[in-house]
Protein backbone atom coordinates (compact mmCIF):
# COMPACT_ATOMS: atom_id res chain seq x y z
CA UNK A 1 0.00 0.00 0.00
CA UNK A 2 1.60 3.42 -0.88
CA UNK A 3 0.85 6.79 0.14
CA UNK A 4 0.19 6.09 3.69
CA UNK A 5 -0.06 8.39 6.63
CA UNK A 6 -0.83 8.02 9.84
CA UNK A 7 -1.29 10.05 12.96
CA UNK A 8 -2.02 9.45 16.41
CA UNK A 9 -3.64 11.04 19.36
CA UNK A 10 -3.79 9.73 23.09
CA UNK A 11 -6.23 11.39 25.30
CA UNK A 12 -7.88 9.90 28.04
CA UNK A 13 -10.82 8.16 25.76
CA UNK A 14 -8.54 6.55 22.99
CA UNK A 15 -8.89 8.57 19.59
CA UNK A 16 -6.86 7.90 16.86
CA UNK A 17 -7.14 8.10 12.70
CA UNK A 18 -5.44 7.20 9.96
CA UNK A 19 -5.75 7.44 6.11
CA UNK A 20 -5.00 5.21 3.40
CA UNK A 21 -5.14 5.50 -0.46
CA UNK A 22 -7.00 2.40 -1.85
CA UNK A 23 -7.36 2.83 -6.12
CA UNK A 24 -7.87 6.54 -5.90
CA UNK A 25 -10.41 6.52 -2.87
CA UNK A 26 -9.37 8.13 0.61
CA UNK A 27 -10.06 5.76 3.25
CA UNK A 28 -9.78 7.75 6.64
CA UNK A 29 -10.50 4.67 9.72
CA UNK A 30 -11.17 6.72 13.25
CA UNK A 31 -11.41 4.30 15.91
CA UNK A 32 -12.54 5.11 19.81
CA UNK A 33 -13.97 8.36 21.15
CA UNK A 34 -14.99 11.49 18.81
CA UNK A 35 -15.68 13.96 20.63
CA UNK A 36 -15.81 18.32 20.61
CA UNK A 37 -11.84 17.60 22.41
CA UNK A 38 -10.68 14.97 19.52
CA UNK A 39 -13.16 16.36 16.40
CA UNK A 40 -10.50 18.89 15.24
CA UNK A 41 -8.32 16.12 14.33
CA UNK A 42 -10.80 14.42 12.36
CA UNK A 43 -11.48 17.19 10.54
CA UNK A 44 -8.29 18.14 9.37
CA UNK A 45 -7.92 14.70 8.44
CA UNK A 46 -10.92 15.28 5.82
CA UNK A 47 -9.38 18.74 5.61
CA UNK A 48 -5.98 17.47 4.28
CA UNK A 49 -7.41 15.35 1.71
CA UNK A 50 -9.69 17.82 0.44
CA UNK A 51 -7.20 20.16 -0.05
CA UNK A 52 -5.20 17.66 -2.22
CA UNK A 53 -7.97 17.38 -4.38
CA UNK A 54 -9.47 13.85 -2.91
CA UNK A 55 -13.05 13.89 -2.79
CA UNK A 56 -13.50 10.36 -3.21
CA UNK A 57 -13.85 9.76 0.74
CA UNK A 58 -14.82 6.06 2.79
CA UNK A 59 -14.93 7.17 6.67
CA UNK A 60 -14.57 3.89 8.47
CA UNK A 61 -16.09 3.62 11.85
CA UNK A 62 -15.50 -0.08 12.25
CA UNK A 63 -12.97 0.32 15.15
CA UNK A 64 -15.14 3.83 16.33
CA UNK A 65 -16.82 3.63 19.79
CA UNK A 66 -18.51 6.67 20.36
CA UNK A 67 -19.47 9.94 18.93
CA UNK A 68 -21.00 13.02 19.62
CA UNK A 69 -22.73 16.34 17.57
CA UNK A 70 -19.21 17.25 17.41
CA UNK A 71 -18.29 14.83 15.46
CA UNK A 72 -20.79 14.28 13.55
CA UNK A 73 -20.54 18.06 12.50
CA UNK A 74 -17.17 17.04 10.69
CA UNK A 75 -19.20 14.85 8.54
CA UNK A 76 -22.07 17.52 7.49
CA UNK A 77 -19.41 20.86 7.13
CA UNK A 78 -18.00 18.77 3.74
CA UNK A 79 -20.29 16.66 1.89
CA UNK A 80 -21.56 19.51 0.11
CA UNK A 81 -18.11 20.70 -0.72
CA UNK A 82 -17.23 17.02 -1.89
CA UNK A 83 -20.57 16.17 -3.66
CA UNK A 84 -20.17 19.42 -5.71
CA UNK A 85 -16.24 18.60 -6.52
CA UNK A 86 -18.11 15.36 -8.15
CA UNK A 87 -16.68 13.06 -4.79
CA UNK A 88 -18.65 11.59 -1.98
CA UNK A 89 -18.21 10.61 1.55
CA UNK A 90 -19.57 7.44 2.71
CA UNK A 91 -19.54 5.99 5.97
CA UNK A 92 -19.08 2.73 6.97
CA UNK A 93 -18.82 -0.34 9.45
CA UNK A 94 -21.05 1.51 12.12
CA UNK A 95 -21.15 -0.40 15.57
CA UNK A 96 -25.33 -0.55 16.54
CA UNK A 97 -24.93 2.32 19.19
CA UNK A 98 -22.93 4.65 17.17
CA UNK A 99 -25.24 3.68 14.80
CA UNK A 100 -28.09 5.06 16.46
CA UNK A 101 -26.57 8.09 16.65
CA UNK A 102 -26.26 9.23 13.23
CA UNK A 103 -29.84 7.48 12.86
CA UNK A 104 -31.22 9.64 15.36
CA UNK A 105 -30.14 12.77 13.56
CA UNK A 106 -31.12 11.67 10.27
CA UNK A 107 -28.10 10.49 8.35
CA UNK A 108 -28.78 7.74 6.97
CA UNK A 109 -31.08 10.11 4.56
CA UNK A 110 -28.22 12.57 3.53
CA UNK A 111 -25.49 9.99 3.95
CA UNK A 112 -24.64 6.68 2.35
CA UNK A 113 -24.07 4.74 5.04
CA UNK A 114 -23.05 0.97 3.98
CA UNK A 115 -21.86 -2.35 6.02
CA UNK A 116 -18.39 -2.26 5.28
CA UNK A 117 -15.05 -0.71 3.53
CA UNK A 118 -15.55 -3.20 0.30
CA UNK A 119 -19.11 -1.97 0.24
CA UNK A 120 -18.30 1.38 0.20
CA UNK A 121 -15.75 1.13 -2.51
CA UNK A 122 -17.73 -0.73 -4.66
CA UNK A 123 -20.54 1.65 -4.04
CA UNK A 124 -17.60 4.82 -6.10
CA UNK A 125 -16.85 1.94 -8.31
CA UNK A 126 -20.38 1.76 -9.20
CA UNK A 127 -20.37 5.41 -9.22
CA UNK B 1 -34.92 2.76 47.43
CA UNK B 2 -32.67 5.81 48.75
CA UNK B 3 -28.98 4.78 47.83
CA UNK B 4 -25.64 5.48 49.97
CA UNK B 5 -23.24 7.98 49.21
CA UNK B 6 -21.01 5.16 47.91
CA UNK B 7 -23.11 4.40 44.71
CA UNK B 8 -23.79 7.92 44.20
CA UNK B 9 -21.67 10.26 41.52
CA UNK B 10 -20.16 13.46 42.34
CA UNK B 11 -17.83 15.11 40.62
CA UNK B 12 -16.09 18.48 39.76
CA UNK B 13 -14.80 18.66 36.83
CA UNK B 14 -12.87 22.52 35.27
CA UNK B 15 -13.89 24.31 32.11
CA UNK B 16 -11.49 21.79 29.53
CA UNK B 17 -13.46 19.64 26.98
CA UNK B 18 -10.45 17.07 28.01
CA UNK B 19 -12.19 16.79 31.15
CA UNK B 20 -15.59 15.26 29.64
CA UNK B 21 -13.42 11.96 28.83
CA UNK B 22 -12.26 11.70 32.41
CA UNK B 23 -16.28 12.15 33.61
CA UNK B 24 -17.60 9.45 31.21
CA UNK B 25 -14.85 7.03 32.98
CA UNK B 26 -16.39 8.04 36.12
CA UNK B 27 -19.97 7.62 34.84
CA UNK B 28 -19.52 4.10 33.47
CA UNK B 29 -18.19 3.04 37.13
CA UNK B 30 -21.55 4.24 38.35
CA UNK B 31 -23.71 2.79 35.96
CA UNK B 32 -21.52 -0.77 36.36
CA UNK B 33 -21.78 -0.32 40.66
CA UNK B 34 -25.89 0.11 39.89
CA UNK B 35 -25.41 -2.93 37.58
CA UNK B 36 -27.31 -1.45 34.66
CA UNK B 37 -26.57 -1.72 31.10
CA UNK B 38 -23.67 -0.48 29.44
CA UNK B 39 -25.81 0.98 27.15
CA UNK B 40 -27.39 3.13 29.69
CA UNK B 41 -23.79 4.64 30.40
CA UNK B 42 -23.48 5.59 26.82
CA UNK B 43 -26.71 7.31 26.46
CA UNK B 44 -25.88 9.13 29.75
CA UNK B 45 -22.14 9.73 28.14
CA UNK B 46 -23.80 11.00 25.53
CA UNK B 47 -26.29 13.45 27.39
CA UNK B 48 -23.72 14.79 29.34
CA UNK B 49 -21.06 15.43 26.49
CA UNK B 50 -23.34 17.55 24.48
CA UNK B 51 -24.58 19.61 27.31
CA UNK B 52 -20.97 20.06 28.66
CA UNK B 53 -19.21 20.60 25.90
CA UNK B 54 -22.54 23.52 24.87
CA UNK B 55 -21.10 25.04 28.53
CA UNK B 56 -17.29 24.48 27.73
CA UNK B 57 -17.03 25.96 24.62
CA UNK B 58 -19.62 28.88 24.85
CA UNK B 59 -20.81 29.35 28.65
CA UNK B 60 -18.13 31.60 29.84
CA UNK B 61 -17.15 35.27 29.54
CA UNK B 62 -13.83 35.41 30.53
CA UNK B 63 -10.90 32.89 30.04
CA UNK B 64 -10.84 31.76 34.32
CA UNK B 65 -10.97 28.59 35.33
CA UNK B 66 -14.66 27.80 36.55
CA UNK B 67 -16.03 24.32 37.90
CA UNK B 68 -18.46 22.40 37.08
CA UNK B 69 -20.08 20.01 39.52
CA UNK B 70 -22.04 16.84 38.38
CA UNK B 71 -24.20 14.51 40.66
CA UNK B 72 -25.78 11.32 39.92
CA UNK B 73 -28.09 9.24 41.67
CA UNK B 74 -30.56 6.17 41.36
CA UNK B 75 -33.86 7.16 43.14
CA UNK B 76 -36.27 4.58 42.99
CA UNK B 77 -36.14 3.33 39.22
CA UNK B 78 -34.82 6.33 38.26
CA UNK B 79 -31.46 7.83 37.79
CA UNK B 80 -31.10 11.65 38.65
CA UNK B 81 -28.32 13.65 36.69
CA UNK B 82 -27.83 17.13 37.95
CA UNK B 83 -25.46 19.67 36.15
CA UNK B 84 -24.24 23.46 37.98
CA UNK B 85 -22.04 25.22 36.51
CA UNK B 86 -21.46 29.33 36.79
CA UNK B 87 -21.44 30.34 33.62
CA UNK B 88 -23.66 32.64 31.79
CA UNK B 89 -27.43 32.05 32.22
CA UNK B 90 -28.44 29.85 29.66
CA UNK B 91 -31.07 27.14 28.78
CA UNK B 92 -30.02 24.58 26.72
CA UNK B 93 -33.59 23.71 26.11
CA UNK B 94 -35.23 26.69 25.36
CA UNK B 95 -32.99 25.84 21.97
CA UNK B 96 -35.31 25.00 18.99
CA UNK B 97 -35.45 21.73 17.50
CA UNK B 98 -33.75 21.04 14.28
CA UNK B 99 -35.69 20.17 11.56
CA UNK B 100 -33.99 17.33 10.24
CA UNK B 101 -35.42 17.85 7.01
CA UNK B 102 -33.75 21.03 6.50
CA UNK B 103 -30.55 21.30 4.38
CA UNK B 104 -27.63 20.38 5.77
CA UNK B 105 -26.24 23.75 6.09
CA UNK B 106 -29.31 25.05 7.66
CA UNK B 107 -29.07 22.97 10.67
CA UNK B 108 -28.02 24.08 13.93
CA UNK B 109 -24.51 22.04 15.25
CA UNK B 110 -25.72 22.82 18.49
CA UNK B 111 -29.75 22.28 18.01
CA UNK B 112 -28.51 18.58 16.69
CA UNK B 113 -26.37 18.25 20.48
CA UNK B 114 -29.58 18.87 22.28
CA UNK B 115 -31.47 16.74 19.87
CA UNK B 116 -29.07 13.74 21.24
CA UNK B 117 -29.81 14.74 24.53
CA UNK B 118 -33.32 14.79 24.31
CA UNK B 119 -33.51 11.52 22.72
CA UNK B 120 -31.18 9.92 25.61
CA UNK B 121 -33.12 11.46 28.33
CA UNK B 122 -36.74 11.05 29.62
CA UNK B 123 -37.13 14.14 31.31
CA UNK B 124 -34.77 17.10 31.44
CA UNK B 125 -35.11 20.53 33.40
CA UNK B 126 -33.24 23.81 33.87
CA UNK B 127 -33.63 26.40 36.90
CA UNK B 128 -31.37 29.29 37.83
CA UNK B 129 -30.37 29.11 41.66
CA UNK B 130 -28.01 31.53 43.03
CA UNK B 131 -25.85 32.95 39.65
CA UNK B 132 -25.30 28.86 38.44
CA UNK B 133 -27.33 26.90 35.84
CA UNK B 134 -28.95 23.88 36.97
CA UNK B 135 -29.63 21.15 34.64
CA UNK B 136 -31.33 18.16 35.90
CA UNK B 137 -31.86 15.07 34.01
CA UNK B 138 -33.90 12.32 34.41
CA UNK B 139 -33.91 8.82 32.89
CA UNK B 140 -35.87 5.70 33.60
CA UNK B 141 -33.29 2.61 34.68
CA UNK B 142 -33.97 0.46 32.10
CA UNK B 143 -36.37 -2.86 32.84
CA UNK B 144 -35.54 -5.29 30.27
CA UNK B 145 -31.89 -6.39 30.23
CA UNK B 146 -29.81 -9.80 30.57
CA UNK B 147 -26.99 -9.19 33.18
CA UNK B 148 -25.29 -5.82 33.17
CA UNK B 149 -23.77 -5.89 30.27
CA UNK B 150 -25.86 -5.70 27.15
CA UNK B 151 -23.33 -4.69 24.66
CA UNK B 152 -19.69 -6.40 24.27
CA UNK B 153 -18.03 -3.23 22.94
CA UNK B 154 -17.18 -0.82 25.55
CA UNK B 155 -19.11 2.11 26.05
CA UNK B 156 -18.28 5.56 26.62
Amino acid sequence: MSGVSKEEFIVANPFSIQTSKIDGLSIIAIEGFVDAHTAPSFENAILSEIESGNYRIVVNCEKLNYISSAGLGVFMSFIEEVREKGGDIKICGLVDKVKSTFVILGFQEIFDIVDDKTTAMQRFAAG
Amino acid sequence: MAETGMENLNVVIINDLAEIGRLSILVDDFVSRHRLPTRTAFELNLALDELLTNVISYGYPDEMQHEIQIRGSIVDDLIVIEIEDDGREFNPFEIKEPDLKAPLVERPIGGLGIHLVRQMIDVVEYRRLDGKNIVVLKKSVPTHFHGECDDADRSH
